[in-house]
Formats: C-alpha cells, sequence, structure tokens
C-alpha cells in the first residue's frame, strides 16, 4: 500500500483548487479517517468533517428511554445492539438497567431476536432496532421471519434512518459551508448512485462513493477533489468493486415491503422529510410503540453536551468543553463518545484525548 | 482412589483421607512429579545470586483451546513472566481452586499438561494447595502458580530502563492467544483455525544475553497486548515510542477478527510472544539471534525516543500504512474476559 499510495499521496498534497471542506457521513470512515492519519496527509486547504454516520448517534434519546422502561415491565426481553447499552438518555441507560435487574441481550443480527422470541413465548420480546439502509434490510428480514411463523410476543423499537434526505439537509445549510460529500461504500451496496443524485440536485454539490482501506478514501478524496476544482457537480462511484449503480434491487424491495419514509428527528440536525423508516399497515402489528402503547417523547441533551453540533459538523470533537474531560469512553456524556463508530471515539481513541488545533 | 469417584466431592477438600486421596492418587501421579514426603513447606536449598518471584492466577473459558489448555498455561504463564525479568525458572507453586463436580477425568489431564510444561521448561513444581467450593461457587477450575527464578540477565531488564535510542524487538506476531480464544467460544457464530501462540519465551531471552545483546526491557504481551506494554515502558521510563505500522507481524486471521470487534492486534492479549528494548544498533542482529531460536518473526518494530512533550496520553505512537503519524491509546481494559 504504501508503495502504491505513493503518487496518489503525492498529489493530494499538491493540490491547489479551491479550499475544501468534505463530509463522510459513515462510522467506518470516521474510523478509518482517524485510524490511518488522513487528515494529515491532505494540505490545510482540504478539512475533512465528519457528518451524521453513526446511526447510534443520531437516534433520539426519547427511543432510549422508551426501550429502558420496556425492559422494566415484568417478563420483557429487550434485545439490541451492543452499542445501545450504554448511551445514555433521560431515564439512564440499558445497561443500567441490566444491572438492575432487567433482562437485556446483546445480538449480533435482528434474526437472533427471532429465536428468542420463539424460544420464549410465554415473554413479550422486544427488539430495539437503529440503523440506517445497512441494518434495516436486515431488521425487515427479520420482521417478515416473525409475521411467517405468527410470532405474537415480538415487536420491533425502531430507529431506522435513511441517508440521502439528510444528505440534501446538510447540502442546503448555508452554516455548514461543505463542498462534497465522501458517501458511504455499506448504504451504497443497499441503495445504489441514484437517490443521491437526485438529493444533491438543488445544492449541486459534487460527491463520491468510497470503499473503507486507507487507499479507497485516498482516491474517493482525489476524485471529489478534482470534481470540486472543475465545478462539477457530478456524484461517482470509487467503490465500483462492491457498489453497482442500482444498489441491491432484493434488498430495496423488501425494505419497501416491510417499511414506508416518515418524517423523523436527527440528532443535532432535528427533524428530516421522509427520513425515517416506519412499518407499512400489513406490518404494523410488529410496532413496540402501538404494541405497548408507549410513546417516543422529546428530551433534552445532558447539560453541555455538543453531540448534535458534532453530528452536524459544526464544531469538532475537541471544541466541546466536555471532551476528553467530562466525556471520555470510560464515563461518556453523549453518544459519540459512546459508540465505537462514533466521532468522539474516534477522535479520543486514535487523538489520544489531547486538544489538537 | 475408589474408580466411581469420578467428580470431585466438598470432601477432597476437606483434608481428610479423601484429601489424601486426590493428592497422592490424581494430583502427583498427573502432574509426574517425584512423591516424596509432604511437608507443609518445601525446602528450596541453598540458592545463590539474585532472586525472582511472581504469581498468577488462571482462569480461561474454555479450559482447552487450540494451541493448550489451563492445565499448559499456568504453568507457561508464570515461566514467562520470570523470563522477561531475566530470570530462569527453578521452582512452581500450583495451586487449584476446584467447584464441587468437577470431573476428576479432566483435573487429571490438566494437571499432566502442567507437569509437561514444567519438564520442557526445566523447572520444578514443588508445593501446592487444594480448595473444594461448593457447586455454584466458580466455574469449574481455577488455577494459581507462583515462580522463583535466578535472575540471569544482569542488571535485569526493567519497565525504568528503556532509553531514547533503543530499538524494540518483538518476537513474533500479536494478539494471537486472545483470537484463537474467541474463536475457540464460538464467539459471533464465527469459528477458524487459528491456534494460540502459547509458548515459554524464556530462550529466547537468556539466548539474546548470551549473544551480548544488551536488553533493557521486555515483557510478554499478555492482557493489555502490546500498546499496554509500550505504555508502561514509556511512562515508567519517561521516554516517548515511535511504532511502524507496516513492520507489526500480525496474523490476517487476528487482523480480520480485530476488524470485525473495532479494535487493534496491538490490544490483543498473546502468551508466547514478548517485546524487548535492545539498545540501539543492536535490533536487526537480536532479530537474527530470535530468529535462530525458532522466533521466525521476530522484528524491529520501533524506536525509542524522548519524551513527547506535554502529551498525557500520547507517548505510544505510529507511522501508519500510508506515512502520517498518530497516536496510539492506550487500551481501555474492556477486551474479552476470562482469556488467561
Amino acid at each position: 500500500m504504501l508503495v502504491n499510495n505513493r503518487a496518489l499521496l503525492a498529489r493530494l498534497k499538491a493540490y491547489d483548487g479551491p479550499p475544501a471542506r468534505l463530509m463522510e457521513v459513515c462510522g467506518t470512515h470516521t474510523m478509518a479517517i482517524a485510524r490511518y492519519g488522513i487528515q494529515q496527509a491532505l494540505p490545510e486547504r482540504v478539512e475533512l468533517v465528519s457528518g451524521p454516520g453513526c446511526p447510534v448517534c443520531v437516534c433520539e434519546p426519547g427511543v432510549v428511554s422508551v426501550a429502558i422502561k420496556l425492559a422494566g415491565r415484568p417478563g420483557v426481553i429487550l434485545a439490541t445492539f451492543g452499542d445501545m447499552l450504554s448511551v445514555p438518555a433521560g431515564a439512564g441507560s440499558l445497561s443500567q438497567t441490566r444491572a438492575g435487574g432487567a433482562d437485556v441481550r446483546v445480538v449480533y443480527s435482528p434474526a437472533q431476536a427471532v429465536t428468542i422470541a420463539e424460544q420464549t413465548p410465554e415473554r413479550p420480546v422486544v427488539f430495539l432496532a437503529v440503523g440506517f439502509e445497512t441494518t434495516a434490510p436486515a431488521i425487515a428480514s427479520a420482521v417478515k421471519m416473525a409475521k411467517e411463523k405468527r410470532l405474537t410476543n415480538l415487536s420491533f423499537l425502531t430507529s431506522l434512518r435513511t441517508i440521502p434526505p439528510a444528505l440534501r439537509a446538510l447540502s442546503n445549510d448555508p452554516e455548514i459551508k461543505l463542498s462534497g460529500f465522501l458517501l458511504p461504500g455499506h448504504v451504497s451496496v443497499i441503495i445504489g448512485v441514484k437517490p443521491y443524485q437526485l438529493a444533491l440536485s438543488d445544492s449541486g454539490l459534487p460527491a463520491v462513493v468510497a470503499g473503507f482501506t486507507a487507499g479507497d478514501i485516498l482516491q474517493a478524496i482525489d476524485r471529489l477533489l478534482t470534481l470540486i476544482h472543475s465545478r462539477s457537480s457530478a456524484v461517482e462511484n470509487a467503490y465500483p468493486r462492491a457498489v453497482d449503480f442500482m444498489g441491491n434491487a432484493k434488498a430495496q424491495q423488501l425494505l419497501a415491503e416491510v417499511f414506508v419514509p416518515a418524517d423523523i428527528s436527527w440528532r443535532g440536525l432535528g427533524v428530516i422529510p421522509r427520513s425515517g423508516l416506519v412499518f407499512t399497515d400489513a406490518y404494523k402489528e410488529f410496532d413496540a410503540l402501538g404494541k405497548h402503547s408507549v410513546l417516543v417523547e422529546d428530551e433534552l441533551p445532558p447539560t453541555g453536551c455538543r453531540c448534535g453540533d458534532v453530528l452536524a459538523g459544526r464544531i469538532r470533537p475537541t471544541e466541546c468543553a466536555l471532551f476528553s474531560t467530562a466525556c471520555t469512553p470510560q464515563s461518556p456524556v453523549g453518544p459519540c463518545m459512546v459508540s465505537s463508530e462514533g466521532t468522539c471515539s474516534a477522535y479520543y481513541k486514535y487523538g489520544g484525548g489531547q486538544v489538537e488545533k | 482412589m475408589n474408580r466411581k469417584e469420578e467428580y470431585i466431592t466438598l470432601a477432597h477438600g476437606g483434608g481428610g483421607t479423601r484429601s489424601w486421596e486426590l493428592i497422592n492418587e490424581v494430583i502427583i501421579p498427573s502432574l509426574g512429579v517425584e512423591s516424596i514426603p509432604l511437608e507443609d513447606s518445601a525446602n528450596l536449598g541453598n540458592i545463590s545470586g539474585e532472586l525472582a518471584l511472581t504469581t498468577d492466577s488462571f482462569v480461561i473459558t474454555p479450559r482447552f483451546f487450540p494451541g493448550g489448555d489451563l492445565g499448559r498455561l499456568a504453568v507457561i504463564g508464570t515461566a514467562n513472566d520470570l523470563a522477561v525479568a531475566g530470570a530462569r525458572p527453578l521452582f512452581l507453586t500450583l495451586s487449584l481452586i476446584i467447584e464441587e463436580g468437577f470431573s476428576i477425568g479432566e483435573l487429571g489431564q490438566l494437571l499432566s499438561s502442567a507437569g509437561q510444561a514444567s519438564q520442557e521448561i526445566g523447572c520444578s513444581i514443588i508445593a501446592g494447595d487444594t480448595k473444594v467450593v461448593p457447586r455454584g461457587g466458580l466455574d469449574g477450575l481455577f488455577f494459581n502458580t507462583s515462580g522463583v527464578g535466578e535472575v540471569a540477565i544482569l542488571p535485569a531488564p526493567s519497565v525504568c530502563g528503556v532509553v531514547p535510542g533503543d530499538e524494540l524487538v518483538v518476537s513474533g506476531d500479536i494478539g494471537r492467544h486472545e483470537a484463537a480464544v474467541m474463536l475457540a467460544r464460538g464467539a459471533f457464530g464465527i469459528s477458524g483455525t487459528l491456534e494460540s501462540d502459547l509458548a515459554y519465551v524464556g530462550e529466547g531471552l537468556f539466548s539474546l544475553s548470551a549473544s551480548g545483546i544488551t536488553v533493557h526491557f521486555a515483557r510478554d504481551l499478555t492482557r493489555g497486548g502490546l500498546a499496554m506494554a509500550l505504555y508502561e515502558a514509556a511512562i515508567s521510563s519517561r521516554v516517548g515510542i515511535l511504532l511502524k505500522e507496516i513492520d507489526i507481524p500480525v496474523l490476517p486471521q487476528v487482523q480480520g477478527l480485530c476488524s470485525l470487534l473495532g479494535t487493534e492486534p496491538w490490544n490483543m492479549a498473546g502468551e508466547g510472544t514478548f517485546i524487548a528494548a535492545v539498545a540501539g544498533g543492536e535490533g536487526g542482529r537480536a532479530c537474527d539471534i530470535l530468529r535462530s531460536v525458532g522466533f521466525m518473526q521476530a522484528q524491529v518494530i520501533g524506536v525509542v525516543k524522548s519524551a513527547y512533550p506535554g502529551a498525557r496520553l500520547g507517548q505510544v505512537r505510529m507511522l501508519t500504512k500510508i506515512g502520517t503519524e498518530r497516536i496510539v491509546p492506550p487500551p481501555l481494559g474492556e477486551t474479552n474476559p476470562r482469556i488467561c
């Protein structure tokens, strides 16, 4: 890699086009950029910022509070992905609830929730399902499985989002001042390239789909800078070995069968029209909110926590007063320090918690 | 012992005839040690020179894993702690805490592995203890070993002895034990063929010093992995460390598992791999010597520098594969429980 990328690195370092602010919207990109020190390989006029790429981070805290409430009800088994356990919400965190005796189980795939529900027919099982287009098809498939098996004790507390509407909102925000996007490789495998073209048509910002090795990311940045330099508003695919222009038709079909778009609130970005996924009428019986008669309420973020500004690319983690002082991976205040894909966690992990300028 | 007794009972830890039978008919024959009249203490006789003492407890799940088992681990783990302090292991103690209902057959198997490992290393198991706790009091079987060694590398390598200019030599690929144990548990529904690196490292270290290499510091890369070992050295010796990522030996399976878990190989434990800080300019020769005694992947992976100014957690850094420099943070200690 060192040898193959030498010419590319030299070209990037020599970039003399207009100053560029490039946003990635994928937790895996956040980590890879920090891990490989990619910002350092770029000239000062090119700035990388992280956007709302971590599903755990953008999830509204009210959903976590509902999960905690349901986990506390007698007999309930609450299953979720490991990252959700330490997310702080108004009602505490799921790991605290588990320590207090609630049956909270970590699963690696939504299908495991179906298995749990089958094995414990006498107990209500709630799966807290948080994710983007990458996880949503697996969740849709688990919902379909539950319907086929006629499981009446399993429901899904969902907080699912789609990336293109968020890109549209970010690209039109004058305060954030972006020059282009590095598009998430994994999401693109599912949705293809076309939805980005539609979402970015009014702002005219260029964007490039990027893979996840250091070389993939450097190459995508190089192509994005070329587009910016030539004032192009194209959307390109620099990850063709995994991403097809039309995406994965089967997964898209599955999503369309189980979910419909709905307005949803993103931490830091507010409500974005049609950026969420909720159950279609045919699958409404699996919605935990209806089944257990609970409501998601608005919650204020913890005092001083600026995760919202970090997620929108308004500030860097190091500009938050809590970063590495009151908020560390050992005792996180906000979700961006909790999740292994969170921007604050990436900064802390690979920047040692030092304040860099 | 009555052949029908296949499981440990509380009576086996009670100090009466059942205990006596367990010791004389299972433990001593399985270990393969000389049966001598049992006193309350072992007499070590006259030993000249400096001595080193260490102790460790072992609680791994599963007890049998690819590349070793709990018995072998308990002996080699303690012997390695002596070796990296520059001491040749002479004597070990071995204590057992056993859960009621544990299989005597399995106990015998683990003890004979422990006995065989001690013979390979050339140290004797000379004292021990057995306790049995009621069912549910612990998960199966815990071992504790303590070891006495004679310091053979002088001055002894020390966590405070690293100086700027030293070269860092790793004896083999890192993180393999932890990765193998996780795969053996079938975690995340994945399996693999990876074997633990469990091995005694003493011959590597003693051949370095016998060939005139100055070893300022050595540490076996157990819990906390390479990153923690280097942080301890950097902080105790007040130096900075710069690693070269591309030179650190990591098996592809270990790297793959790390990517899946969102961790790094330098946070993962091995049980037969060590890092040594050798005097500047001696790194290449140290690798040649290590390779000649079986540490085929030995590699210079970094250099010691003056402490980086003002960096609280940034004393260990890395040149990445693309040539940028970044901090290697100390591990948070959140990796997997029950691996050693």
